[in-house]
């Protein structure tokens, strides 16, 4: 792999840009992006490294969009809400995924961060990963409210739920998909058709809601050769989602509930 | 079948891999033999197989061995390639593997016990 130092371009010169007193004390951090571009023919995959001024709260997503602004205006990665509520930035920082916009520079304790596109998922340019199998993943396992009156009309009436019965799946609901559980998942590196911890927490967090009625539905999906017991309990899932959500504990609930359930022969 | 019923059988299998296992190493070193080098001789092997419970005890060990080693190898390959021709392969040659074992493991049992 080839690596090349990317200085800002004379006519943009550092000094011309709104830079932070720290920065021109010194003070800046070198950005190893990964660059590459699949559909451009004789395109290799590279690192390059940028130097970028660091100032107080800077994120990578910032430094990132700080390389975009003043040197290379070709960079790609994608983000949209820059406070880890989308789900859109996540990347590889420092070899773990994790959201660009929610990882301070100053929190990796390094002047040196690599930047790269989510392990699992193909490259569409740079940094920014094609999310296809991602989301049809997602959409298998219906992430939604089954209700089988529905068939033969709209629901007239509330459905009420406990304190207790909005606990059982709270936590789930909580899931930005930001695909950073299924970039830390060993199976889903070997076993393209594997669900995956995200789709198999929601299939959980649907099935453990007390308004569902979609048992038999999603139980084609989880209950399959590359369903919720292909989970090896590497639990690096849950290491690296940005929102607190444990999707290997949803994983392994759901694996119960299914097991529950082939026993009592439903 | 689904898979959380070959996953139920699984779990049964190791059940009785663990209850058998224990029993056949305790046949070997310490119940009704001198230790492991006596047991391992010819003839008390032979008459371990013409024993009825020794055999039976066998004859579980073999099939929950056969099954857990079987579903364990097909769960690795499932995740080597994609596709529901792979997933037919796979199922398809587990289960013939699992024939020529049981077969093979279940007539040597068979044979011995008859006194052959």
């Amino acid at each position: 792999m080839v690596v090349e130092i990317q200085e800002p371009a004379p006519r943009q010169k550092v000094h011309h840009v709104a830079v932070p007193r720290q920065a021109r004390r010194g003070m800046t951090v070198l950005l190893k992006v990964y660059r590459h571009n699949p559909s451009a023919a004789g395109d290799k995959p590279r690192m390059v490294t940028y130097r970028v001024p660091n100032t107080k709260g800077l994120t990578v997503l910032d430094a990132l969009l700080w390389v975009k602004e003043h040197v290379d205006p070709g960079l790609a990665f994608r983000y949209s809400c820059r406070m880890g509520i989308c789900g859109s930035c996540g990347m590889l920082i420092n070899g773990k995924p994790a959201l660009g916009c929610e990882t301070q520079i100053a929190e990796l304790g390094t002047d040196v961060v690599e930047v790269g596109p989510l392990t699992n998922y193909p490259v569409i340019r740079d940094v920014a990963t094609d999310f296809t199998d991602f989301f049809s993943h997602h959409r298998t396992v219906r992430p939604y409210l089954i209700r089988q009156e529905e068939a033969t009309g709209p629901v007239r009436r509330e459905l009420l739920q406990t304190e207790e019965e909005k606990l059982a799946y709270y936590q789930f609901a909580m899931c930005i998909m930001c695909g950073l559980c299924d970039a830390a998942c060993p199976v889903v590196a070997m076993d393209r058709e594997y669900l995956g911890p995200q789709a198999l927490a929601q299939a959980y967090r649907f099935l453990a809601d007390s308004r569902d009625q979609g048992w038999e539905e999603r139980m084609e999906a989880v209950d399959a050769p590359h369903g919720c017991f292909r989970c090896e309990l590497a639990g690096s899932c849950s290491a690296v989602c940005p929102k607190g959500v444990d999707p290997d504990l949803g994983t392994q609930l759901l694996k119960r509930a299914v097991l529950r359930g082939r026993l009592k022969g439903t | 079948m689904r898979e959380s019923t070959l996953q139920l059988v699984n779990y049964v299998m190791v059940l009785a891999l663990l209850v058998t296992l224990a029993l056949h190493l305790a046949m070997q070193a310490f119940l009704g033999v001198s230790g492991y080098e006596g047991a391992l001789s010819y003839s008390t092997a032979l008459a371990r197989y013409r024993e009825p419970l020794s055999a039976s005890l066998l004859a579980i060990l073999l099939v929950a061995a056969t099954y857990h080693g079987l579903f364990g190898l097909r769960n690795i390959l499932l995740e080597m390639r994609s596709g529901p021709r792979w997933d037919r392969f796979v199922t398809g040659t587990v289960l013939g593997l699992a024939v020529v074992m049981l077969g093979w493991g279940l007539r040597t049992i068979v044979v011995a016990f008859g006194g052959a």
